[in-house]
């Protein structure tokens, strides 16, 4: 029988759900979606690229307050390091990343990786790269998180 | 006796998440690797009865690590840890003779099954 493949993949929705889900999950923590936020404390950015038929960049920038909960909920309560923290935020983007290319792997039938996030230190030298985008705003009772996808499906 | 794990994965959480729940059950992680190089030497060292394996890792990735354990031991119990969980990567695992892939963020219940199912083969 052959593969039925969707053609359109709607990924906003995709990694809506995911990310929402999965910190849940993870760390008990309810992100709420917004039209927009604004940072209000020190922000942490990451950048999880994609290969392969969805190629991109995801982008995430958290407030320092809500990444420290995450991280903390997940280590269980176990202090931590500085780099530490980075480290357990980085696998926590890893995860919820992962799940939602994996979502839409099965869904165009086509294959995506990701490769390990990495942390920004210099903020300023990042520009956004072409392509379609998505962004999705959160905020919660720790701080916010803004989501940008940047991408082309092949 | 208790048997022994060796975890490969660059995360310090995922490497807690599993030594949380495995010792609970009586299994012993003898030794972690931070990327596959480092996880091959300990394979030869430590002789682990089982190995948990991340793919998405620095260097070389999670499936070459296996095959380089597999050439090295063709006998070796290896079980696949990701967060890319969709059928291609399942079948990717199973191209280089594995059948284990569990998913990230990983739960109790489905690691100590699939471990319990490793032990059988």
């Amino acid at each position: 029988m052959p593969t039925i493949k969707v053609e359109s993949v709607n990924v906003h929705r995709i990694f809506d759900e995911v990310f929402t889900a999965l910190t849940q999950k993870i760390s008990s923590i309810e992100l709420t979606k917004e039209e927009e936020v604004n940072f209000s404390e020190k922000t942490h950015l990451f950048i999880i690229k994609t290969k392969g038929s969805f190629q991109g960049k995801i982008y995430a920038e958290i407030e320092e307050g809500l990444m420290e909960q995450i991280v903390s909920k997940i280590n269980k309560g176990r202090k931590m390091q500085d780099a530490e923290k980075i480290l357990f935020t980085m696998e926590y983007l890893n995860i919820v990343c992962g799940r939602a290319l994996s979502e839409i792997n099965n869904q165009t039938g086509n294959r995506s990786r990701l490769t390990v996030p990495h942390y920004v230190t210099d903020k300023t030298s990042e520009e956004i790269t072409d392509g379609e985008s998505e962004m999705l705003f959160y905020q919660s009772t720790h701080g916010c998180l803004k989501v940008t996808v940047v991408y082309k499906i092949e | 006796m208790n048997k022994t794990i060796l975890v490969i994965d660059d995360s310090p959480f995922a490497s807690q998440q599993i030594k949380d729940i495995v010792e609970e059950f009586g299994y012993e992680v003898i030794a972690y690797a931070k990327n596959g190089e480092e996880g091959i030497e300990k394979y030869k060292e430590y002789k682990p009865h089982f190995v948990i394996l991340d793919i998405i890792m620095p260097g070389i990735d999670g499936l070459e690590t296996a095959e380089l354990i597999l050439k090295e031991d063709p006998n070796a119990k290896i079980m696949m840890l990701s967060s890319l969980c969709d059928a291609g990567t399942l079948q990717e695992v199973k191209s280089i003779g594995l059948k284990y892939l569990i998913p990230k963020p990983v739960e109790e219940d489905v690691l100590m099954a699939t471990l319990e199912l490793l032990e059988k083969h």
